[in-house]
C-alpha cells in the first residue's frame, strides 16, 4: 500500500509540468550563477566569498552556488513538499482517500517520500546547470579548473539533501496539519525570512558551538569550517566532514525526523477542515421561530456621484481591516517587529561596542530592515486583495453590484497603501520604544516623520501600484507573485547589465543619505524629482490596472481590453493626459539635469574611458617633471550653492638633472578652469578630456633648467549644476564641506587614476597591473606613496566661507576677518608638510583642551558632545606616549574636525584630523562593561600617531610602505590602550583584529603578502599589523621596539628622495632584537606565518604545601603560507611560545582571567609535556593563552584542568 | 418594462457552444428557465447580469441596451449566482449592510431597515451576528437570496436559488419570490420542474444552448394532453421499448420500471393515458430535440 501510494505520487509528479519547470529553473539559475562567477557577464561578480584566484568550478565555489540556490529553493521546496497531502483537501478528494482502507503510515509515508525523492531530483538540476555552464564558450579560461564529480555531489550530501529533508518535513507537516494553502506558501517565505534574521542575530553570539547548532540550514557550520580558507584551500578542498558540520547536520536531520513523527501522531483521517467545523449557530434551523412574512420596506437606491465615494470608503475600510486582521499579516508584522527590536538592540556596532541610538541611526536601521517585510506584504497582499472576491467566490455577486468599475480597484490599492502607512508607523513606534528602552530621550520626531513618511513611504506606494498592476494583468495570483520576485531579483542585477539610469528603472531615485550635520542636504530635490516622475508613471499604471480590472466571469484579455477601451471615459482621458504630460515633462527635466548639465555614464563606459586614458597617456608617465615645493591656495567655499573656487599658485622646481621643456597637468573634467598657466611664457600644446581626466601639456618657451623654479597659477571652480543620476558629490555641502587636495591640479601623469582590478583591466584590453612596485624598486622610491608630484611643501591658504560657518585647513590661523558677508580664515604652516591637505567648513561648536601647552581643539556638530573627553584623552595620551618614545611632535596644535557621515573614516592631515560623524562621535562606550572597547579614544590615538608615522616618516611608493604608516600608528594606539586599560583587556581587542585578518586573507583577490611587502591591503597593515606589533613588543619588549622606532625616525624623518622602505625599517627592528628572536622578526614580518597551537590535556594535583602542580600536554605546529595560501609546515622550529596557567579574579564585580604563571618556553613541533607549580587554584591552562600568535583556532589554546587525586 | 433577448449567441474559447441564437421575451412576473445540467441556463443568466459578453445578439431591458450599459443594468439588478461564497470572518448583518452600500442605499437608517427586514424574511435574523463561516449550506443560500433582493431591484436573476434548502425554507422562498415578482421581472433557473409549475406564468426550456420552448406552463401542459402514455415494464425491457417508442422518461417504482411515452395515438397494448404534467412537457420537448432518443432518468 505504501508502495502504491509512493509510486502514484512519483507518477503524478512526473506528469506535473511544475516538476519540470522547477528543475529547469534551478538548472538555469545555477547555469547563470556559474557564468557570472566565471566572468561571462563581466569581471568581478562574486558569490559567497569566491572571486579573485578562486576558480569558478572549485569545490568551494560550486558548494556556495548550490547552497545559495538551495536557499532560494526553499520556495520550491515549500510548494513541492507542502502539497502532497494538502492536495487532497484542495481537490476534495480527501473524503475518498480517507474512507479507503489505507494506513496512516502508508499514506503519509508514501506521499512524503514520493515528493521528497522528486524534490531531490528537481534540486539536482542545480548541479547539472552549474556543470553545463563550465562548457560555455565565454567563460574566462583562467577561472576554470578541472571539473570533478565530487565537487558537484558533495554539497548535496552534506548540505542540500539534509536541508531538503528538514524543510520538507516542516512544510509537509505544516500543510498537512493546518490544511491551509497559505500556510504552504507563506511558510516558505517566512522560513527564509526568519532564517536570515536568526543568521544576523547569531553573528553576535560569542559561542560558536551554540550558533552553529542554532542554524537549521548549516550555513554557520560551513562558515565556521571554511571561514579562514585561502584561495588555495578553496580551490582544492571538498567541504569536509568537520565537527561543526557533523554536529549540525545530525541535529537538524533529527529534528526533521521528529517533525515527521509529530505529523504522524497528530494527523487524523478526518473529513472536516478545522475552519469549517465547530458548532453551527443555533436557531438557524428552527422552523418555529420563523417570523411571519412581512412586507419589505421599500427603499429606492440613489445613484449619485457621491455614492461612488461612499462605496469607495466602505470598500477601503473593508479591504484594509480584512488584511490587517489576517493571521498571516499579523504573523509577518510580528516577525518583523521582533526582528526590529532585537536587531535594534545593537545599534551601530563597531568593535562590539554600540553607538547611541540617535534617531537618524535608529530610523535608517529599522526602516531599512523592515523594508524587506513591507515588500513581502506588498507582494503577497496585492495578490490576496486582487483575488479576494474570487477566492471567496463572492466575485459574481460583487461584479453585478452597481458600482463603477474603478471603485474596487482603487479601494484595494488605497487599502494596500494605507497598510504601508501603518507599517511605517509601526517602525516609528518600535524606534521610539527602542530609544526609550535604551534610556535615550532625544527623539527627534521630525527626523522620524521625514525619513519614514517623507522618503520611504513614496517608494512603498509606488511598489504597491506596480504589484497591483502585475496582479491585474497576469490574472493569476501565483504567477503575479513570481513576476514580482523576478522583478526584485532583476533589480539586484540590473546594474551589472548596464541598466543604471533611474529614468528607466521603475521607482528609481538617487539615495537620500542623512547626516546629523547636513540633514538630507541637497539630496532632497533630486529624490523628489525622480519620485514625482515615477509617481506620474504610477498614475498611468493605476489607470491601466483600473481599466483592465477583470469584472465578470469573462477572463479573456481581448474582452478586458475591449471593456477598458469602453471605460476610458473623457474624465479618465484627462487624468491620463495630465499624468503622461507630467511623466514626459519630468523625464525631460531629469534628463536635462542628469545627462546634459551632468555627465551620465554607465560603469562600463567609465571603465572604458579610464582605460582609454591610460592607453593614450601612459607613455608620459616617465617624462621628467618639476615638483611642487609650495602651495598657496585661496579657497572660496559657497555652501549654499555648493560651489567652490580654488585660485592660487604652486611653486614648481626642476629637481631633475636635465632641462624640462614641457609641464604636464592633470585635473578633473568637472572643474571649470579659468586659469591654468605657468609663470613663464608657455604654450598649451595639448588639451584632452577623456572621461573624468583632463590632460594638458604646456610647452615652455625656455626649458626649465635643473634647480630652476616656475609658478603655476590656477583658478578652478567646481560647481554642481542640476543633479546627477547618482553619486551626487558630497565634497561641498550645505553644512559639513570636506575636500582634499585631490581636487587641485596635479603635475604629470597620475598612475593612480588607472583601473586597478586585473579582471577589469583584462576586459578593457590592459595588462595586469602590480598593486605596488617592488620594495627594492629604487625608481619608485623617488616618490612617497602619497603623491608623485611632490614630497615636502610649504603651505599657506586663505579659506572663505559663509559667515555662520568655520573653515579649517592645515596650518595655524594667522588672521580671521569678515568682508562682503563672507568669513575669511588665513592659515599658514610653519613646517614642511606632505602635499596632501584638506579644507573643511561647517557650523561647528568648538571644544578646547590642551596638552602641555599644545592646544587641542575639537570642532564638532552641536549635540555630539558624548565622546569629546575620550577623544581629548586619546590626543593627550597619544602625545604623551609618542613624544616620550618616538620623538617630538612637529606641530603646535591638534585639531579634530567632524565631517558628515557620507564616509566612515578618520584621516590625519598635518595638525588636522577630519573625523567622520559616523565613527566615534556617537559611540556609547560603557566603561563598566569589560567587553566594550573605547574606540573613540583608540581611533583618535591612531590618527595622532599618524603625525609621526606618515607625516614624519613616509615610505617610498613601494610595497611595505604602509607598514611604517598604518601598522606603526596601530602600534602607537595599541600601546596607549595597553597602558590605559591594561594588557588583559587587549586580548578582546586583538581577537577582533585576528578574526578580521583571517577573514581578510580568505577574501584576498590577488595575493597575500608578508607584512613587510604589504600592498596597501587593510587586512594586513591594520589587522595583521596590530597582531604582529603586539607580539613583537611582547617578545622583545616595548622598550626595544620603541628604541628601534625612535632611531629609525631620527634617521628618516622628513627625508628627501629616495624614500625609506620596510627593509630599512626592519633593519632597526633586527638591531634591537636578540639573536634568539631573530627568527621571530622573520616570521612576523617577512613570512606569512600561522600557528596551530592547542592544549591536548591539562590536569593538576594539590600539593601538601598548599600549592598546585599543573601537568599539561600541548601541541604546536608552525606553518608558512604562500601568496595563495598553500601551507608548508616548519618541522624544525624551536619557537618560544607562551605556556602557563591562569586563575580568576573579580575586577569591578566581573570575573576576569589573570595569569598565575605564564612564561615563554621553547617548544618543538608536535606534542610537548609541561609542568608548573602555582600558588592558587588553576582555572585555565594551555599554550599561547592570550592569542598573541596567529592561530585559526584560538579557542582550543586553553582548557580547564582536571583535578587528579594523588 | 420587458426584457427582450434576440439572437443571443455565445461560444466559449474551448469551443463549447453555450448559447445559440437565443430569443426570449420576458415580461414582468416570474419566468422559469428549465434545462438539464450544462444547458446554458447559467451562461444566459450571467450574460443578462452583465458578467459575461455575448458574441452576437442583443438584450434589451425596456429601452436599455443591457450589453452596452452594464452600469445602468446593475442599478436595477438583483443577482444570485449558482455558486458563490462568503467572507467567513464577517457576520451576515455586516456583509449585507456592506452590500447595501454597494447597491446604493447610502442612508444609514434606511439601510438598517432593509437589512433587518431581509434578514427576517430569509429567517436569518437570529443568527445575523454570527460569522458567515459557520453557516450551513442552506443558510448561506438564504443569505445569497437576501443580498439579491437588496435595493429594490427591478430585474431579479436567481440561478438555482432553492438548491440546498429544506422544504420549509423552499416554501418560504417561493412565497417571498412570488410576492416580489408581481410587478418586476424575476428569472429563475432550475432543474426542478415543479418549481416552475408552482411559481411561473412564463417559462422556457433550454438545452444545448437553444431555446426549445417558451410559453405559459398551463398552456404547455394543455398542448400535450392526450399524448402522454404510461406503462409499467420489467427492468430489462427498457432498451427494447426505447427502440420502439418515444420513451421520454422512465423511473423505478416498487422495483419495476414505469415509462412515459409521447405519442399522438395510443402506442399499443398496456399503455394507459395519463394527465400530463410540466415534467412531461419538459421531457417531451427535450426528447424531441434530441435526434437519438436517449431516455432521461428522473429521481423525484
Amino acid at each position: 500500500m505504501f508502495l502504491e501510494i509512493l509510486l502514484f505520487e512519483l507518477r503524478y509528479r512526473l506528469k506535473r509540468p511544475a516538476t519540470y519547470i522547477y528543475f529547469f529553473l534551478l538548472a538555469l539559475m545555477a547555469f547563470l550563477f556559474m557564468l557570472a562567477v566565471g566572468g561571462a557577464f563581466g569581471a568581478n561578480i562574486t558569490i559567497g566569498g569566491g572571486g579573485g584566484k578562486v576558480l569558478a568550478n572549485s569545490p568551494y565555489q560550486v558548494n556556495m552556488i548550490l547552497t545559495v540556490l538551495s536557499l532560494f529553493g526553499v520556495l520550491i521546496t515549500s510548494s513541492m513538499m507542502g502539497t502532497p497531502v494538502y492536495r487532497d483537501f484542495e481537490h476534495r478528494t480527501h473524503s475518498l482517500y480517507y474512507t479507503a482502507p489505507i494506513s496512516k503510515a502508508g499514506y503519509l509515508g508514501g506521499r512524503f517520500l514520493g515528493s521528497f525523492l522528486m524534490t531531490v531530483l528537481v534540486f539536482l538540476g542545480g548541479a547539472l546547470g552549474a556543470w553545463l555552464a563550465t562548457y560555455w564558450p565565454t567563460m574566462m579560461a583562467d577561472k576554470l579548473g578541472p571539473n570533478t564529480l565530487a565537487a558537484y555531489l558533495q554539497p548535496y550530501l552534506l548540505v542540500v539533501i539534509p536541508n531538503l529533508f528538514l524543510t520538507g518535513a516542516i512544510f509537509f507537516t505544516g500543510a498537512t496539519l493546518s490544511r491551509s494553502a497559505l500556510a504552504i506558501y507563506l511558510g516558505g517565505v517566512l522560513f527564509l525570512v526568519l532564517y536570515t534574521i536568526s543568521g544576523s542575530l547569531q553573528q553576535d553570539l560569542d559561542n560558536d558551538t551554540l550558533s552553529n547548532l542554532l542554524d537549521p540550514l548549516g550555513g554557520t557550520a560551513m562558515n565556521l569550517t571554511q571561514r579562514y580558507w585561502t584561495a588555495a584551500e578553496k580551490n582544492t578542498l571538498l567541504l569536509p566532514w568537520s565537527t561543526w558540520i557533523v554536529q549540525n547536520r545530525l541535529l537538524w536531520v533529527g529534528i526533521g525526523v521528529l517533525t515527521l513523527a509529530a505529523c504522524y501522531v497528530f494527523f487524523r483521517f478526518s473529513f472536516a477542515n478545522k475552519a469549517d467545523s465547530g458548532p453551527r449557530p443555533k436557531g438557524a434551523l428552527g422552523v418555529a421561530d420563523a417570523p411571519k412574512l412581512q412586507t419589505l420596506p421599500v427603499v429606492t437606491p440613489r445613484f449619485t456621484a457621491g455614492l461612488a465615494w461612499q462605496q469607495l470608503s466602505r470598500l477601503v475600510r473593508l479591504e484594509f481591516f480584512s488584511t490587517v486582521r489576517s493571521v498571516y499579516f499579523i504573523g509577518i508584522v510580528g516577525a518583523g517587529v521582533l526582528f526590529l527590536l532585537i536587531s535594534g538592540m545593537q545599534v551601530g556596532q563597531m568593535y562590539g561596542t554600540n553607538t547611541f541610538p540617535t534617531t537618524p541611526v535608529v530610523v535608517q536601521l529599522l526602516a531599512g530592515t523592515f523594508a524587506l517585510f513591507q515588500l513581502i506584504i506588498i507582494t503577497f497582499y496585492s495578490g490576496e486583495l486582487v483575488w479576494r472576491e474570487r477566492d471567496s467566490k463572492v466575485n459574481q455577486i460583487y461584479d453585478a453590484m452597481p458600482m463603477p468599475s474603478w471603485v474596487p480597484f482603487v479601494a484595494k490599492l488605497l487599502a494596500l497603501m494605507g497598510i504601508q502607512v501603518v507599517l511605517l508607523a509601526v517602525v516609528m513606534v518600535c524606534g521610539l520604544l527602542l530609544q526609550t528602552f535604551k534610556g535615550y530621550f532625544n527623539y527627534e520626531l521630525d527626523v522620524y516623520v521625514k525619513e519614514l513618511f517623507g522618503f520611504r513611504l513614496i517608494g512603498m506606494l509606488l511598489m504597491c501600484v506596480l504589484a497591483m498592476l502585475i496582479q491585474v494583468l497576469c490574472n493569476n495570483k501565483y504567477i503575479g507573485h513570481f513576476i514580482m520576485v523576478i522583478y526584485y531579483v532583476f533589480n539586484i542585477f540590473k546594474g551589472t547589465l548596464g541598466l543604471e539610469h533611474n529614468l528607466y528603472s521603475f521607482n528609481g531615485a538617487p539615495g537620500t543619505p542623512y547626516s546629523a550635520m547636513n540633514g538630507y542636504g541637497h539630496f532632497v530635490w533630486p529624490f523628489f524629482a525622480f519620485k514625482l516622475y515615477w509617481g506620474a508613471f504610477a498614475v498611468l499604471l493605476a489607470l491601466a490596472s483600473s481599466l483592465l480590472w477583470p469584472r465578470g466571469t469573462e477572463t479573456r484579455f481581448s474582452w478586458r481590453w475591449q471593456q477598458a477601451r469602453f471605460g476610458f471615459s473623457p474624465g479618465l482621458r484627462v487624468v491620463a493626459g495630465v499624468a503622461l504630460l507630467a511623466f514626459v515633462g519630468l523625464g525631460g527635466y531629469i534628463f536635462y539635469n542628469t545627462n546634459v548639465l551632468n555627465t551620465y555614464r554607465t560603469s562600463d563606459e567609465s571603465e572604458k574611458l579610464t582605460a582609454d586614458f591610460e592607453k593614450k597617456y601612459k607613455r608620459f608617465e616617465k617624462a621628467p617633471q618639476p615638483r611642487i615645493t609650495a602651495a598657496n591656495v585661496n579657497v572660496d567655499i559657497f555652501p549654499e550653492q555648493r560651489d567652490v573656487r580654488f585660485h592660487g599658485f604652486y611653486w614648481l622646481v626642476n629637481r631633475t638633472r636635465q632641462p624640462i621643456d614641457s609641464v604636464h597637468l592633470m585635473g578633473q573634467t568637472d572643474a571649470e578652469v579659468k586659469q591654468l598657466t605657468l609663470g613663464r611664457p608657455a604654450k598649451e600644446v595639448l588639451h584632452d578630456e577623456i572621461g573624468d581626466a583632463d590632460y594638458r601639456i604646456l610647452r615652455l618657451q625656455q626649458p626649465l633648467q635643473p634647480g630652476d623654479s616656475v609658478q603655476l597659477n590656477f583658478d578652478l571652480r567646481y560647481t554642481n549644476p542640476g543633479f546627477p543620476n547618482r553619486g551626487s558629490s558630497t565634497a561641498v555641502v550645505y553644512n559639513g564641506t570636506f575636500m582634499n587636495s585631490e581636487m587641485l591640479p596635479h603635475i604629470g601623469y597620475q598612475p593612480n587614476w588607472e583601473l586597478d582590478d586585473d579582471d577589469t583591466r583584462k576586459e578593457q584590453g590592459l595588462k595586469p597591473k602590480p598593486r605596488m612596485a617592488s620594495v627594492r624598486d629604487s625608481a619608485a622610491r623617488m616618490n612617497t606613496y602619497i603623491s608623485n608630484d611632490a614630497d615636502w611643501i610649504r603651505f599657506e591658504t586663505t579659506v572663505s566661507t559663509s559667515p555662520d560657518q568655520i573653515a579649517i585647513a592645515p596650518g595655524y590661523l594667522q588672521k580671521e576677518w569678515t568682508k562682503d558677508g563672507r568669513r575669511y580664515f588665513h592659515y599658514k604652516m610653519d613646517a614642511p608638510i606632505l602635499n596632501f591637505y584638506s579644507f573643511l567648513s561647517a557650523r561647528y561648536a568648538v571644544h578646547k583642551a590642551q596638552w602641555k601647552g599644545v592646544p587641542i581643539e575639537i570642532y564638532y556638530q552641536p549635540g555630539h558632545e558624548y565622546n569629546l573627553q575620550r577623544m581629548v584623552r586619546g590626543v593627550q595620551l597619544g602625545l604623551d606616549y609618542y613624544t616620550a618614545h618616538f620623538g617630538p611632535y612637529q606641530h603646535r596644535q591638534v585639531r579634530i574636525l567632524e565631517f558628515p557621515g557620507y564616509s566612515s573614516f578618520a584621516q590625519s592631515f598635518p595638525n588636522t584630523i577630519p573625523f567622520s560623524e559616523s565613527i566615534g562621535f556617537v559611540a556609547d562606550v560603557d566603561s563598566t562593561d569589560p567587553k566594550d572597547i573605547d574606540y573613540p579614544l583608540y581611533v583618535t590615538a591612531h590618527e595622532v600617531a599618524h603625525q609621526w608615522f606618515a607625516h614624519q616618516i613616509i615610505g617610498g611608493n613601494v610595497q611595505g610602505s604602509t607598514l611604517m604608516a598604518e601598522t606603526l600608528s596601530q602600534y602607537g594606539a595599541l600601546m596607549v590602550m595597553k597602558h590605559l586599560y591594561g594588557a588583559d583587556k587587549m586580548k578582546k581587542f586583538l581577537r577582533f583584529e585576528l578574526d578580521d585578518y583571517l577573514q581578510g586573507r580568505s577574501f584576498e583577490q590577488k595575493k597575500e603578502v608578508p607584512l613587510y611587502l604589504v600592498e596597501n591591503q587593510p587586512y594586513i597593515h591594520y589587522r595583521k599589523g596590530s597582531l604582529v606589533m603586539y607580539a613583537l613588543q611582547d617578545y622583545i619588549g616595548e622598550a626595544a621596539v620603541n628604541s628601534a622606532i625612535k632611531e629609525y625616525r631620527d634617521k628618516v624623518a622628513y627625508q628627501r628622495a629616495p624614500f625609506t622602505n620596510s627593509i630599512e625599517f626592519l633593519s632597526y627592528i633586527r638591531k634591537h632584537t636578540p639573536d634568539s628572536l631573530q627568527y621571530l622578526v622573520t616570521d612576523l614580518f617577512e613570512k606569512i606565518t600561522l600557528y596551530e597551537n592547542k592544549v591536548d590535556s591539562a590536569s593538576y594535583r594539590k600539593l601538601p604545601n598548599g600549592q598546585y602542580r599543573v601537568m599539561l600536554t600541548v601541541d604546536t605546529k608552525k606553518l608558512y603560507a604562500d601568496s595563495l595560501g598553500n601551507e608548508t609546515p616548519d618541522l624544525k622550529s624551536r619557537d618560544l611560545i607562551d605556556v602557563g596557567v591562569l586563575g580568576r579574579k573579580k575586577v569591578n564585580g566581573k570575573w576576569q582571567d589573570v595569569p598565575l604563571l605564564v612564561e615563554k618556553r621553547r617548544l618543538k613541533p608536535g606534542r610537548n609535556r609541561l609542568e608548573f607549580t602555582v600558588p592558587t587554584k588553576p582555572e585555565r591552562a594551555g599554550i599561547d593563552p592570550f592569542n598573541k600568535l596567529v592561530d585559526r583556532n584560538p579557542d582550543d589554546n586553553v582548557k580547564i584542568p582536571e583535578e587528579k587525586k594523588a | 418594462m420587458n426584457l427582450v433577448i434576440e439572437h443571443l449567441s455565445k461560444t466559449y474559447p474551448n469551443g463549447t457552444k453555450a448559447l445559440s441564437d437565443v430569443n426570449l421575451r420576458i415580461e414582468p412576473g416570474m419566468f422559469g428557465l428549465l434545462g438539464p445540467n450544462g444547458a446554458g441556463k447559467s451562461s444566459l443568466m450571467r450574460t443578462i447580469s452583465t458578467l459575461q459578453e455575448a458574441d452576437q445578439g442583443s438584450i434589451r431591458l425596456g429601452d436599455l441596451d443591457v450589453l452596452a450599459n452594464p452600469d445602468r443594468v446593475r442599478q436595477v439588478l438583483g443577482y444570485l449566482p449558482q455558486e458563490f461564497g462568503v467572507y467567513p470572518k464577517v457576520t451576515a448583518a455586516e456583509l449585507l449592510d456592506h452590500f447595501a452600500v454597494l447597491k446604493g442605499i447610502s442612508n444609514k437608517s434606511e439601510r438598517k431597515q432593509v437589512v433587518d427586514g431581509l434578514l427576517q424574511q430569509t429567517n436569518l435574523y437570529n443568527v445575523r451576528n454570527k460569522n458567515l463561516g459557520g453557516y450551513s449550506g442552506g443558510m448561506k443560500q438564504r443569505f445569497g437570496i437576501a443580498q439579491a433582493l437588496l435595493g429594490n431591484p427591478r430585474l431579479i436573476i436567481v440561478d438555482e436559488p432553492t438548491a440546498g434548502l429544506d422544504p420549509t425554507e423552499r416554501n418560504r422562498f417561493h412565497n417571498l419570490l412570488s410576492e416580489i415578482g408581481e410587478d418586476r421581472i424575476v428569472i429563475l433557473s432550475t432543474h426542478i420542474v415543479s418549481d416552475v409549475s408552482d411559481l411561473c406564468r412564463q417559462f422556457a426550456i433550454i438545452n444545448k444552448g437553444q431555446v426549445l420552448y417558451t410559453g405559459d406552463p398551463l398552456l404547455a401542459i394543455e398542448e400535450i394532453r392526450g399524448q402522454i402514455w404510461r406503462r409499467t415494464i420489467g427492468k430489462h425491457e427498457l432498451d427494447s421499448y426505447q427502440q420502439q417508442f418515444a420513451v421520454i422518461s422512465s423511473r423505478l417504482f416498487a422495483g419495476q420500471t414505469i415509462i412515459h411515452v409521447h405519442s399522438l395515438a395510443q402506442p399499443g397494448n398496456g399503455f394507459e393515458s395519463v394527465d400530463p404534467t410540466l415534467e412531461d412537457v419538459y421531457f417531451a420537448r427535450i426528447h424531441a430535440a434530441e435526434q437519438v432518443a436517449t431516455p432521461q432518468v428522473v429521481n423525484g
